[in-house]
């Protein structure tokens, strides 16, 4: 969700339609990039606005979910700025005492 | 940042990091770079991924790095790097960038600026209106994906023949605005859905149109064969392969993060994520860039259509528009090289760099081919933008590559800090440049003070031989995605 609200402001999303989603990766890294090119093509490939996310499974190397949201609307999702891309460059996923953190960087 | 890296000053434009072995280097990397810049470009980490560049394998030459160089993915904005397939090189996506051929077409006018100066805000509001944005959605051209497909083979000719455009704009863009080696059926599904709605659109970032003036010669002769004279209105549009380069870059590191294992590839950044030219992935991935690139170059086509029909609202159907050139500042493109006693074919990469073929290349129109390619370098909203010309210097250093732009000194959000776009837009306008944006921090994060000095950048191109100063132009009117 902060990758999509860096793209528009999505608070006018309503969750009216499901959207199944699932991503792979030989780490956590890529799994992360994986998933977030997969939201990210939700978005600007399928024109969804996103309300947010149903997961039902996670592994180191998979994901599955549901996104619940509808077709953009220009008027009620306005866009804010075009996010390219999910990079590689320094990224990092890093389990913490406090829990994941994850560090990744977009291109916009 | 940088503080720890060997850097030798060769002289006044030009410094050199050593070959270091105990970081993978197969080759040393040359900066192109004043004192006063190489102060700014020290501050990111812009030369350490021009020392990753250089472990690629099969780089021949340095890795080179423009004055304009900061800081990228992978590799260095600014960064320009030849492979030799015949030694194993590599060609990476990262390389070229997400926004495959993002690039920069100018447009002349027969308009004077004491002409358009009264009618500059209904010009502005004009072109806004007529040339869209498309974050917020589709732009104005309904093609299907067979069209699509022909889009991708042909690039801007196909626009032209589909009435966007006018005889000779195709030919007037670097390789007449399409690559043959396009491969569409290397584009996968998810890039054509991205790209089909977004074709004729700007897009946001730093991608924008720019009415300007020309407000200084500085070659008579070159400035002559590209139809310039001083005072008169040009436009400058930036623009590259929207969501579809942006997927087709997106799909291909993934596949090439995959597959460098088996080629035995290790590399210290994943961003620069390669394969051998000569494997199927690399062919596949050329084939894929080539066909991304040849959808910028009808893309920006399809804009200076609409803005065509903006001006001519305007101005009336005597306004005349004509394209002086095209340029890429983001591919991989085969071409051929003198290096060190041996003519050689190379693919070079250019990662935020322009090509600067100098005069007698016969790779541009005959028009200019007395004069040199012309280059065009965006400086940001509120300063100038250059006009240059290729020389020679570019085809023996920097493989016929120089810079491509002033070059980001801030990053986006410390621009945004502390200023509101409301007094940016005012200050802006009190300089006599209006400026509409569809998205509202465009205005905030390509604010002048977020940009090195444009021209110290072309001083040191210019001073290195690389290319030539021909004019200086200064914006009027900006449309900002």
């Amino acid at each position: 969700m902060a990758m999509l609200s860096i793209a528009a402001v999505l608070d006018q999303t309503e969750p009216r339609q499901e959207y199944e989603l699932s991503a792979e990766g030989s780490d956590y890294e890529s799994l992360l990039v994986a998933w977030l090119s997969e939201v990210l093509y939700l978005y600007d490939g399928r024109g969804v606005a996103v309300n947010h996310f149903r997961v039902h499974s996670i592994t180191p190397h998979a994901i599955a979910a549901t996104a619940l949201g509808e077709p953009r609307d220009p008027k009620r999702h306005p866009a804010l700025l075009d996010v390219k891309a999910v990079t590689w460059h320094q990224l990092k996923v890093e389990e913490t005492p406090a829990g994941w953190v994850a560090q990744v960087y977009l291109d916009i | 940042m940088t503080a720890e890296i060997l850097l030798e000053r060769i002289d006044e434009y030009r410094y050199r990091i050593p070959r270091d072995e105990s970081r993978g280097m197969r080759t040393h990397v040359m900066v192109y770079a004043s004192a006063p810049l190489m102060e700014q470009i020290r501050r990111d980490l812009s030369l350490e991924q021009a020392m990753n560049v250089a472990t690629l394998p099969g780089i021949v030459g340095p890795s080179l790095a423009m004055p304009d160089i900061h800081q990228g993915y992978g590799f260095p904005i600014g960064g320009v790097a030849a492979m030799d397939e015949n030694e194993g090189g590599v060609i990476s996506p990262g390389g070229v960038g997400f926004d495959i051929n993002c690039g920069v077409r100018l447009v002349r006018t027969n308009l004077e600026e004491p002409d358009v100066r009264p009618r500059l805000q209904e010009l502005v509001n004009q072109v806004f209106r007529d040339v869209p944005a498309g974050t917020g959605g589709s732009g104005f051209i309904k093609i299907d994906r067979k069209q699509l497909d022909r889009v991708l083979e042909r690039g801007a000719v196909w626009m032209v023949e589909n009435g966007y455009g006018e005889e000779h704009d195709a030919h007037f863009a670097e390789a007449g605005g399409a690559l043959e080696e396009a491969d569409p059926a290397a584009v996968s599904d998810r890039a054509k859905q991205r790209g089909l709605p977004q074709l004729g659109t700007l897009g946001s970032g730093n991608h924008f149109l720019e009415i300007q003036y020309v407000e200084g010669i500085y070659d008579e002769r070159v400035a002559g064969a590209f139809g310039l004279h001083e005072g008169q209105v040009v436009v400058l549009i930036h623009s590259g392969s929207r969501g579809l380069g942006h997927q087709v870059c997106t799909d291909y590191v993934a596949i090439m993060n995959q597959v460098m294992p088996h080629y035995g590839i290790r590399l210290p950044d994943r961003q620069l994520a390669c394969a051998p030219i000569r494997s199927p992935e690399g062919r596949s991935y050329l084939g894929a860039m080539a066909a991304a690139a040849n959808f910028a170059w009808a893309n920006r086509q399809a804009i200076m259509h609409f803005l065509r029909g903006a001006v001519r609202r305007i101005f009336g159907d005597g306004a005349r528009l004509s394209l002086i050139y095209d340029v890429c500042h983001n591919i991989a493109k085969r071409e051929r090289y003198e290096v060190e006693g041996r003519r050689r074919e190379v693919v070079v990469h250019r990662k935020g760099a322009t090509r600067a073929f100098p005069p007698g290349h016969r790779e541009m129109p005959a028009e200019y081919r007395e004069v040199g390619q012309p280059v065009f370098v965006p400086g940001s909203m509120g300063t100038a933008s250059w006009v240059l010309a290729g020389a020679q210097g570019a085809m023996e250093e920097t493989f016929g590559s120089v810079c491509h732009g002033a070059g980001r000194l801030l990053s986006r959000t410390a621009v945004r800090r502390g200023r509101d776009a409301r007094t940016e837009t005012r200050k802006l306008e009190e300089a006599g440049i209006l400026v509409r944006s569809e998205t509202r921090d465009g205005i905030l994060e390509e604010l002048p003070e977020a940009y090195k000095d444009v021209d110290e950048v072309i001083e040191v191109v210019h001073r290195a031989g690389l290319a030539r100063k021909v004019a200086r132009l200064r914006p009027m009117g900006v449309i900002k995605g």
